[in-house]
């Protein structure tokens, strides 16, 4: 019969090695991390922060009725939308659209880099762009059966 | 030839051409990868364009959802193919083909056939040797890698799917939906079935092809001479 010269270190029966441990934790994290990243998990707190943000001063600069302020932190696509669909200057045309300005965020959800955020009387959407969260569309209302959401300002 | 009739490797020829099969096939998994990238890249900024929305560059499309389910979908199903034929064919034959075992070894066979245990050569495998769960372990060990390279792959689809729907979703104005929803969703089930299909396609389609057909020097092939009846013999 042969004989296998066992050359490895044993630990005693019934105790794990703490070296082997130790691998096997690293080997765990390892994967963890693996999976996360090939997940596309990044970073959500501040994402969600950027968006609760930038949706905040849309809703205080419709509150304060200083609608151009508001029109430049629209996205562009919406701008536009807004100003073909009202015939009149960004400001005019949301003037005209008396979308809610009240109520607190009660909800932000940010998936990669569109994020869509619950006010006391309103949903607004929102997307990433180089200078930061724009509006993509407010003013939203829900529809059943899982329809997009019919919204009084909204891009092409 | 060793006493036991196996070509020991890795003595002629250098690193390269000893392993030259890993390292061929290793390098051209990460040429395509960059490739697909870059494709992928393109594909996601024309829909952005599209909706209006701002174009994103490689280094964050590597880091994004939509990158990470068109990965991780095709990663699991090739593991899954993998554990299947290695499981499978444990207890499947197919006549005539190199492929499949002799037909009168179906089963896990005997501790000699297998030399494990008390049969273990000098040169077998450590844990062959070991007569309990090490024994047991490591004489499932590919199977069970593979399962679990599937597992942690499809899993990693499941997550990065939610993600790069939920964002498809905001975009068109739809609420997202949890990580439990999207695994009854048409869209993880269309990604998951669609590779899996192929892939069982590819199995059957080498288990029968390679009764009839040869490949001179292969060892996914009998030899050229070797009658269509042979089974379980390598070119």
């Amino acid at each position: 019969m042969a004989t296998i010269r066992n050359t490895a270190p044993v630990a005693p029966e019934g105790r794990q090695d703490p070296r082997r441990r130790a691998a096997f934790t690293r080997v765990a994290v390892g994967a963890l991390l693996a999976a996360a990243v090939l997940s596309g998990c990044g970073a959500t707190a501040p994402r969600e922060d950027g968006a609760r943000r930038a949706a905040g001063r849309f809703t205080a600069a419709l509150a304060a009725q200083d609608f151009g302020a508001a029109c430049g932190l629209l996205a562009p696509g919406s701008r536009e939308e807004l100003t073909e669909d009202g015939k009149a200057p960004c400001d005019r045309a949301l003037r005209s659209l008396e979308l809610p300005s009240g109520g607190g965020a009660r909800a932000v959800e940010v998936h990669g880099r569109q994020a869509l955020l619950r006010t006391d009387d309103d949903t607004v959407f929102l997307s990433q762009f180089d200078e930061g969260w724009r509006v993509t569309a407010a003013g939203c209302v829900p529809q059943p059966d899982d329809l997009p959401y019919r919204c009084s300002l909204k891009g092409a | 030839m060793t006493p036991d009739g196996a070509h020991r490797t890795g003595h002629r020829g250098g690193f390269w051409r000893s392993n030259s099969l890993t390292l061929t096939f290793g390098g051209a998994f990460l040429v395509v990868l960059a490739a697909q990238a870059v494709a992928g890249n393109a594909e996601f900024n024309e829909q952005l364009a599209v909706e209006g929305l701002q174009r994103i560059g490689l280094g964050p499309y590597l880091m994004s959802s939509d990158f990470a389910v068109d990965v991780t979908e095709n990663w699991q199903s090739e593991f899954l193919q993998f554990f299947l034929y290695v499981y499978g064919t444990v207890y499947l034959l197919q006549r005539g083909s190199p492929e499949s075992k002799p037909l009168d070894r179906v089963g896990i066979e005997s501790e000699r056939d297998q030399r494990v245990g008390e049969h273990a050569t000098p040169e077998s495998p450590r844990w062959a040797a070991d007569k309990g769960r090490r024994q047991s372990v490591y004489a499932h060990s590919l199977g069970l890698v593979m399962a679990g390279l599937f597992l942690l792959s499809w899993l990693a689809q499941s997550v990065a799917g939610t993600a790069a729907h939920n964002e498809m979703r905001l975009r068109q104005l739809q609420d997202p939906v949890s990580w439990a929803s999207y695994l009854g969703s048409a869209d993880f089930w269309s990604r998951s079935l669609q590779n899996w299909q192929s892939e069982l396609l590819a199995v059957a389609s080498m288990a029968v092809l390679s009764v009839y057909l040869r490949q001179r020097g292969s060892p996914e092939s009998k030899p050229v001479g070797s009658p269509h009846h042979a089974t379980g013999v390598e070119g």
